[in-house]
């Protein structure tokens, strides 16, 4: 069919459209959630007192690192997602979700910890 | 997949409104992109002014062509659906993907290059 990536298109079958879609807003879903991560940690270090400034800057950092990476790999998902539903195989694993989780948990101690100390 | 029978000319492909709702969901996306952008922008304005301003006219530029060929994704979905073909191709999602990478990569390298 000639359509990009042929990774994804070269085999399988159409799925049922409304799949495809839902497969897309997932993705779209990712990004809104790896920019806000970005956001985060940009206004963390931009609002943080110039004294404690390290700590704060590594949490922004890996904020920002975080949503980064959350978007690429949204990506990733997506073809994942998409080949799958073509050939008719389970959806894949759980993905990136936990590890944002523990990250943004993690990040949330330790601003926790920098402002109190 | 059940091919459905001849839809109605002027109605929806699909009583679920599946492309709409990704239609509506390329907006939100491209809004909080810009929206994002520029406020990493702003953010960054005393900081790195001219980094700022760039990012916010090339964030402008993205902006709208993301916009403009979402709405025409749309279009050809819808098209391609009642014909019964295949619906587009990825290419719009990595550029959605590159534009994020952009946004977050200036915002580490300004966060890192703090001094």
């Amino acid at each position: 069919m000639g359509r990009w990536p042929a990774g994804v298109y070269g085999e399988g079958e159409e799925p049922d459209p409304r799949f495809t879609f839902a497969n897309e807003r997932t993705f779209l879903a990712w990004l809104r959630t790896s920019l806000a991560l970005v956001v985060a940690g940009v206004a963390i270090d931009a609002l943080a007192d110039s004294d404690d400034a390290n700590g704060y800057r590594v949490l922004s950092a890996a904020l920002v690192v975080l949503g980064t990476v959350a978007s690429g790999a949204a990506f990733f998902r997506w073809m994942a997602n998409e080949r799958a539903m073509r050939t008719g195989r389970p959806l894949p694993g759980i993905g990136l979700g936990p590890v944002l989780s523990a990250g943004i948990a993690v990040v949330a101690l330790g601003l926790v910890i920098v402002f109190l100390v | 997949m059940a091919r459905r029978p001849k839809p109605l000319i002027h109605g929806p492909w699909d009583p679920g409104l599946q492309n709409e709702r990704t239609a509506l969901a390329w907006r939100r996306t491209v809004a909080s992109s810009y929206g994002a952008a520029l406020l990493v922008g702003r953010l960054l304005l005393e900081r790195a002014p001219v980094l700022a301003v760039t990012l916010a006219a090339f964030a402008t530029a993205l902006a709208g062509t993301l916009g403009i060929l979402a709405r025409r994704r749309y279009r050809l979905s819808d098209a391609r659906l009642r014909q019964g073909e295949g619906l587009p191709d990825a290419k719009l999602f990595l550029l959605a993907t590159a534009l994020i990478v952009v946004v977050g990569v200036t915002a580490l390298a300004t966060v890192v290059s703090r001094t």
